[in-house]
């Protein structure tokens, strides 16, 4: 029988609706079999020891920025590695060459482990040395 | 037309309006988040798989999260703060929704006009990772590694901008 | 060598020099001197020039090569802009060195992002591949956001920099739908392919808009009105090294683009593309000149001349194909030659800080200094457009070619247009060459100018007056540099 290839989407749809599911009958489950008894303690901020005072919007550091902005690149990064990998078996046969497609990989990655380095060198990974280069 | 496009394109034109005309920011990305999951869903409905699937990776994962540090290292109520409400009818708001009309009435006019070159029978064919595999790494190697090049030109101008010079340090 | 490193051999050059200067730079203890750096970066400069020397006596010897996949074609046309790129960054470079005054301001990552861009800058130029043009595009113009912004802390950079970022991918992505367009067109973002496809194509339509769509991308890249507005404020915040850079190079990349894609990709389309490039010229010609001659501000004033020469420039497109290519390349490379040069005086004169901007800080800099003046002023004549410059011969090779194929009026209103542009320039010579008002001059702090700057300049003037003397050794180049498009077509590898 000839279906639309939208079908073959059909296993992860349900996979999802069943994450969803578990997770809010979990929450449902808790409210509704659980007794409820509202104390000033439990209403409270947890484990925290202070009261919440003021507007959670503050200004964070600059290296949540980093930390977010290397996310993205390496993971563009990664993002053309993977169709590399699912061919690998077959790329002496596409480039005509045993072994262009692994070297051309290897020149890629050089890129990103350059990148990498620089990071690393730079500080910017260093979160607890506050006399490090990256100062932020 | 299936289905399927109309519920991801709807989420995908409903997520981005909703992203221009709320006033929170926080709520623009996630709007803007959910919109990126809809056009995620046509590209999957096109069967393009792979770009489906980055575009989750890359917009709705990495982005969105980037657009929500962003805000946070601003002083976020300041922001809301500065913000003008917007009114419906204003000299900006219609100028832009004057061009934006034009520039899509044409296209799709253009898009209406299109005859094919050669007339195709079959459906489009599926671009899967394999496909995508295959044409970087013949066709398009030479861009393959030059994106290379240009992630890592993004990597230096990111730590440029975060990292403070000597000047404002002191 | 395989041919597909030959064909990539400057900017392999360029990408090795790159990483490593960015891979020393964090080595190299904090507070030391990030000078080495800059002395590595002008070797890697020199020698891509060098490479693309090589690459031209191949292809002297055995003609056009096509490599990787026929994604990259090396002719004497992405030769010539070859040079150009490597003769602008090696002279920025140059001129740079000295230009940070305090040991760090991130000057490792400015060599290294300098580098890089000329990467981006030099694979646009030898692409046949829109795909790939457009990779190219996006590391010069990232490259070229970061440099804006790099006197970081002054609100002018901010602006500067944030500015050309939005407008920029903006306008990138204008280019980037003109390429799928295209591609929805014609089946193919490959330039020989292109032109086949619209041979045959009944309904043209949608490759129209996508022509329009990549005359706006690019349009913007080279400062062309309407889509302008921008430079200004860009180029006065930038730092002036950046903006000689900046307003030159990639410019010149951007130009080659249009060249390649307009004449060899879509001939067909000749009759409409043709009108939209006269409005733009014309455009460009008088909102650049009529917006310079009310500014004060010395770095918008030659923003706003450098959006009247990308006038003047696609004036030329209205030529032949042959007269195109060759008036539009010589009229780059005396652009560049002389651009370069005045922010380079500009930069020596004020240094990073920037304390004179306006015209009336100039009045009576000739008294204080007198060198820098000249060179300066020479460089303002050449901008006119006087006899024994460059900017003369690239003018009348332009406006030739416009009035050859019958563009008589484009011809009249580029003649009109340069006689309005005297003004502003004069104004700018006679501010300093005039007697100082009491306080003006005393204001300058006199910056030595150190040896590698020196030689910057001297190149820039000698190859602006040179090209003002002896402009045939250069026509002599350009004039066989009309790119021909190869039939090949990259065959799909089979499935397996």
């Amino acid at each position: 029988m000839q279906t639309h290839y939208i079908w073959q989407y059909i296993p992860l749809v349900l996979q999802i609706l069943v994450a969803l599911a578990m997770a809010g009958g979990m929450v449902a489950a808790s409210f509704f079999i659980g007794k409820h008894k509202r104390t000033k303690v439990k209403l409270g901020a947890y484990e925290c020891g202070m009261d919440p005072v003021g507007d959670a919007r503050g200004r964070f550091s600059v290296k949540f920025y980093m930390v977010a902005m290397l996310f993205i690149l390496f993971d563009v990064e990664a993002v053309f590695i993977m169709p590399w990998a699912v061919i690998y078996r077959q790329l002496h046969t596409i480039t005509g060459q045993r072994l262009f497609g692994f070297w051309e990989m290897v020149v890629y990655l050089g890129f990103v482990a350059v990148g990498l380095f620089y990071v690393w060198k730079k500080g910017i990974l260093d979160w607890t040395n506050t006399s490090s280069r990256g100062d932020l | 037309m299936s289905l399927f496009f109309l519920i991801t394109a709807a989420i995908a034109i409903g997520g981005t309006l909703a992203a221009m005309t709320r006033r929170n920011p926080i709520h623009c990305i996630l709007s803007l988040a959910l919109g990126l999951v809809g056009v995620a869903g046509v590209y999957l409905a096109l069967g393009a798989q792979f770009v489906g699937f980055t575009q989750i990776l890359v917009y709705v994962g990495a982005v969105a999260i980037l657009a929500t540090f962003a805000l946070m290292m601003t002083q976020g109520h300041i922001v809301s703060a500065l913000i003008e409400p917007r009114r419906a009818f204003s000299r900006s708001s219609v100028s832009g929704f004057v061009t934006a009309a034009g520039v899509f009435s044409v296209l799709g006019w253009a898009a209406q006009s299109y005859r094919p070159l050669t007339p195709s029978t079959q459906q489009a064919p599926a671009a899967g990772a394999k496909e995508v595999g295959v044409a970087l790494m013949h066709t398009y190697v030479l861009p393959l590694e030059v994106i290379g090049v240009l992630l890592t030109a993004a990597l230096i101008g990111a730590v440029v901008i975060a990292l403070p010079s000597e000047e404002e340090r002191s | 060598m395989s041919t597909n490193l030959l064909a990539l051999l400057p900017e392999l050059v360029l990408t090795i020099t790159g990483v490593l200067v960015m891979v020393l730079e964090p080595v190299i203890p904090a507070g030391k001197s990030r000078k080495p750096l800059g002395w590595l970066a002008i070797l890697g400069s020199l020698l891509s020039g060098l490479a693309a020397f090589y690459q031209l006596q191949i292809v002297n010897a055995q003609g056009t090569l096509t490599a990787f996949y026929s994604t990259i074609q090396i002719d004497p046309f992405s030769i010539f802009f070859h040079l150009l790129i490597a003769a602008v960054v090696l002279v920025t470079l140059l001129g740079s060195l000295d230009y940070f005054e305090s040991p760090i301001t991130h000057a490792g990552e400015y060599f290294a992002l300098v580098l890089f861009g000329a990467v981006g800058m030099m694979f646009m130029t030898s692409s046949v591949e829109l795909l790939m043009v457009f990779i190219g595009l996006e590391i010069s113009s990232i490259s070229t956001y970061i440099l804006a912004g790099f006197r970081k802390g002054r609100a002018t950079a901010s602006e500067s920099s944030i500015k050309y970022f939005l407008l920029g991918s903006f306008a990138t992505a204008f280019f980037l739908y003109g390429v799928a367009l295209i591609y929805g067109a014609t089946g193919s973002t490959s330039i020989g392919p292109i032109a086949a496809g619209l041979a045959i194509t009944r309904t043209p339509t949608m490759a129209i808009l996508a022509v329009a769509m990549v005359l706006i991308g690019l349009g913007f890249k080279v400062s062309a009105a309407p889509f302008h507005v921008w430079t200004p404020d860009v180029y006065q915040g930038a730092p002036a090294p950046v903006v000689g850079l900046m307003s030159t190079a990639p410019k010149a990349a951007a130009f080659a683009v249009l060249l390649r894609f307009l004449f060899n990709g879509t001939p067909m389309l000749h009759g409409h593309w043709i009108l939209l490039i006269e409005i733009l010229a014309v455009a460009s010609m008088c909102l650049g000149n009529l917006g310079a001659l009310k500014q004060h501000d010395v770095k918008r004033l030659l923003a706003y001349s450098s959006i009247a020469h990308a006038g003047y420039l696609l004036v030329a497109f209205t030529g032949t194909h042959q007269n195109a290519v060759a008036g539009a390349c010589f009229y780059t490379a005396t652009y560049a030659a002389m651009n370069v040069g005045a922010f380079l005086v500009l930069s020596q004169l004020s240094g990073f800080s920037e304390r004179i901007r306006s015209i009336e800080d100039f009045t009576g800099l000739a008294l204080k200094r007198p060198g820098m003046s000249a060179l300066l002023g020479f460089f303002l004549l050449s901008l006119i457009g006087i006899p024994f410059t460059g900017g003369f011969f690239g003018k009348f090779y332009v406006f030739s070619g416009a009035l050859q194929n019958g563009h008589v009026w484009l011809g009249i209103v580029g003649l009109a247009n340069s006689g309005v542009a005297c003004f502003y320039y004069l104004r700018l010579l006679a501010a300093i060459y005039s007697r100082p008002t009491s306080d003006s001059v005393a204001y300058i702090p006199v910056r030595k100018v150190t040896a590698p700057a020196a030689v910057a300049l001297a190149a820039t003037a000698l190859a602006t007056l040179g090209l003002g003397i002896l402009p045939n050794k250069l026509v002599h180049l350009v004039e066989r540099a009309t790119p021909t498009t190869t039939a090949a077509v990259a065959v799909q590898p089979t499935q397996q």
